[in-house]
């Protein structure tokens, strides 16, 4: 991975429209540094702006569409990835963005995530994980960790959560990652390498939520929790390095260059540290961050286009 | 000489898609619609369009939305249940005044009903099944060839007035095969608000809802050089989210008024043998079909009966109803279903002459001796 770029915060302001300013993100939430890094990864990877759609869902994350200035599209609770999967496939040379959270992409949204993960179509996916619903009030999502705290499951939920990169990687994505709001940098890396890959990228980014999810459970203030989210995960390279992972979880597509696990990865210090916050994981073990899974596969609209199903044309032809 | 064919109601709408200039087509399969897809995977390819089978109704409507935006002509079909799960999209092209165009096949319901057999009982549902208040516009076509014409007319209609058009037909219609002459061109560009142009170097910031009560703002493009913001929440001329009382007024009323100032180019009503008629029969679909023969049957019996066929169904043709109200005795509303679209003519009437209808919502079509025996009933008084 290339050491991200740095570009000055000045500059990065030409990306943003200050006319729909002040935004509504709360003190301490990690939507705006994610939000940061992503237009670094843009500007680094230089893509021209006129050529640079971003389609959300519903939810604080997806908000973030209307901030910046490219052509955006707030659409539907869950469904960005259908508008997304619609204009890319009539205009494949737009780098098309999709915004959306745990619980717009994973609960209402999981269905059209999955299917545009199986065709592998071009869209670079950023799920926005703050393991609840921040927007409507703090509800159950299918991210919040088990016993935790929410306004729906005031005794403490009882369901299992979705780890959304191994169910990206299973359902077919070739890029798969997962970054932190704590590690902006890393993130940025990350989102380089999906911004560039062909194919269906997804990086999943390890938010906070202090207003809801972290008052309910008593988890501190913002940066009590990125900081607890960042002891509570663990890079997935040096742990490849020590062969730590669990065997169960390791999930590799047959005949992929690079497949690697995208599962839970067990790390003796994850266990010992038990730090007091929280990250939406299984208790216990560390959750693995960073390139999760690659594998190599046609992309969608380039099927299309070649087997002649392609209304694709020039940039330069007249419409 | 124009090529004569047998053609299937469903066909006869993909083909007049096709050639009408829609390039995008996402559908998920449900009878009795299906067809139209089949035909659009194979008549797409060929003319350098994209055809994409969706995960579910409301990811196909949400492609077409997408594809749209990218400039290009869309439309999906569908029937009674898939129909129900597009409403929130429906909804959304309806604000953010996206063009695209929605077949609904109707079969009976609710639920999964009955999925091989016809009725008409999504009249309310095409025009209230979404919320919040929008404006739609609806076309009912009553043969295979007009299923072509206005197949073509939803395309025109959609850019003209950057608004879903719904296509709403029974399953009789979609699947009766009937001669049609193929026409050798179809006016699908009713000159309109959708721009397929880039934009120019010294241009003002791009508005896209940036129009006066009555006017459409052109649409653009992503990737063509503007950048703009399109959103389901309520939003001001640049597209912004606004919770501002009086934009959001401004908004309604300019929503309304692109289709209130211009009936006269929407609403098409057919009239038959209305001028003389004692008593006015209203249908639409293949029920219509029922009509003409029970008011032929009538007339021959020496019953002065019409027939008032509403072609646009949404916006409904209130003042050609209310004109045959004024003229008639009676009037009789047939429809396969328990009653929804004599709801809007009694309203039309407005007590000017007595409304009777003929239901039935049982899977099978209405006879023309259904329709004549209303016809025969012993007339009301004259209220006048």
């Amino acid at each position: 991975m290339s050491a991200p770029v740095s570009t000055p915060m000045g500059e990065l302001r030409r990306y943003l429209r200050p006319e729909m300013m002040p935004h509504l993100l709360c003190p301490g939430c990690g939507h705006g540094i994610v939000l940061q890094a992503l237009l670094r990864a843009i500007d680094a990877v230089g893509l021209d702006r006129d050529r640079v759609a971003v389609v959300a869902g519903i939810g604080c994350s997806s908000r973030l569409a209307g901030y910046v200035d490219f052509c955006t599209l707030h659409a539907t609770h869950g469904r960005a990835p259908a508008f997304a999967t619609g204009l890319k496939l009539v205009r494949p040379e737009i780098t098309v963005i999709v915004i959306t959270g745990d619980g717009d992409g994973l609960a209402i949204g999981g269905n059209h995530l999955i299917h545009a993960a199986r065709r592998n179509i071009g869209l670079f996916t950023l799920l926005f994980n703050n393991a609840i619903y921040g927007m409507t009030g703090g509800q159950l999502a299918p991210t919040t960790p088990p016993g935790r705290r929410a306004s729906t499951a005031p005794a403490g939920n009882v369901e299992p959560p979705f780890d959304a990169c191994q169910l990206m990687a299973a359902a077919g994505a070739t890029y798969v990652a997962r970054g932190l709001a704590y590690e902006p940098g890393v993130l940025q890396g990350l989102c380089e390498e999906g911004l560039r890959h062909e194919g269906f990228a997804f990086v999943e980014v390890i938010s906070d939520c202090p207003e809801y999810y972290g008052r309910y459970n008593a988890l501190g203030r913002g940066p009590e929790m990125l900081q607890a989210q960042r002891r509570r995960t663990a890079a997935v390279a040096p742990l490849l390095d020590r062969k730590a992972r669990l065997p169960s979880t390791v999930m590799a597509t047959p005949g992929s260059p690079a497949a690697t696990p995208a599962g839970v990865i067990a790390t003796p210090e994850g266990r010992k540290q038990s730090p007091p916050g929280d990250v939406p994981a299984p208790v216990g073990s560390a959750l693995a961050t960073g390139v999760l899974h690659r594998a190599s596969r046609a992309e969608f609209t380039r099927v299309c286009r070649n087997s002649g199903l392609h209304a694709w044309r020039s940039p330069e032809d007249p419409r | 000489m124009a090529e004569v064919r047998l053609v299937q109601g469903n066909d006869a709408c993909a083909r007049a898609a096709v050639d009408a200039g829609c390039r995008f087509y996402a559908g998920y399969p449900i009878t009795p619609s299906s067809e139209i897809a089949e035909t659009m995977a194979r008549l797409l390819p060929e003319v350098g369009g994209v055809f994409v089978q969706m995960e579910d109704e409301m990811a196909s409507l949400a492609a077409c939305i997408g594809a749209s935006l990218g400039g290009v002509r869309a439309m999906t079909a569908t029937s009674g249940p898939g129909f129900s799960l597009m409403q929130e999209h429906i909804g959304f092209a309806a604000l953010a005044e996206i063009p695209c165009v929605i077949v609904d096949v109707m079969r009976g319901g609710p639920s999964t009903g009955l999925p091989t057999a016809p009725s008409q009982g999504d009249l309310l549902q095409a025009r209230w099944g979404t919320h919040g208040d929008h404006p739609i516009v609806v076309l009912a076509p009553g043969s295979v060839r007009e299923i072509y014409d206005l197949t073509a007319r939803a395309f025109a209609l959609a850019d003209r007035y950057r608004t879903p058009v719904i296509l709403l037909y029974d399953e009789v219609l979609a699947h009766l095969r009937e001669r049609m002459e193929l026409p050798e061109a179809v006016e699908a560009d009713a000159g309109g608000a959708v721009m397929r142009t880039r934009r120019p170097p010294d241009a003002r910031p791009y508005r896209p809802y940036d129009a006066a009560p009555g006017d459409v703002a052109p649409l653009a493009s992503f990737g063509d050089g503007f950048r703009f913001h399109i959103t389901g929440l309520a939003h001001d001329a640049r597209g912004y989210p606004t919770q501002d009382p009086a934009e959001i007024a401004a908004m309604h009323h300019r929503m309304h008024a692109k289709l209130e100032h211009h009936l006269d180019e929407i609403v098409e009503c057919e009239r038959w043998m209305l001028d003389d008629a004692d008593v006015a029969v209203v249908a639409i679909g293949i029920v219509a079909r029922a009509a003409r023969e029970a008011v032929r049957e009538a007339r021959r019996q020496g019953i002065r009966a019409g027939l008032l066929r509403p072609v646009t169904l949404w916006p409904f043709p209130a003042d050609a109803v209310r004109e045959a109200a004024r003229s008639a005795r009676s009037m009789v509303v047939a429809e396969m279903n328990l009653g929804q679209m004599i709801l809007e003519v009694e309203r039309a009437a407005a007590g000017a002459t007595e409304v009777r209808g003929v239901r039935r919502a049982d899977g099978e079509p209405i006879m023309p001796e259904e329709i004549l025996r209303a016809l025969a009933a012993p007339a009301p008084a004259v209220r006048r």
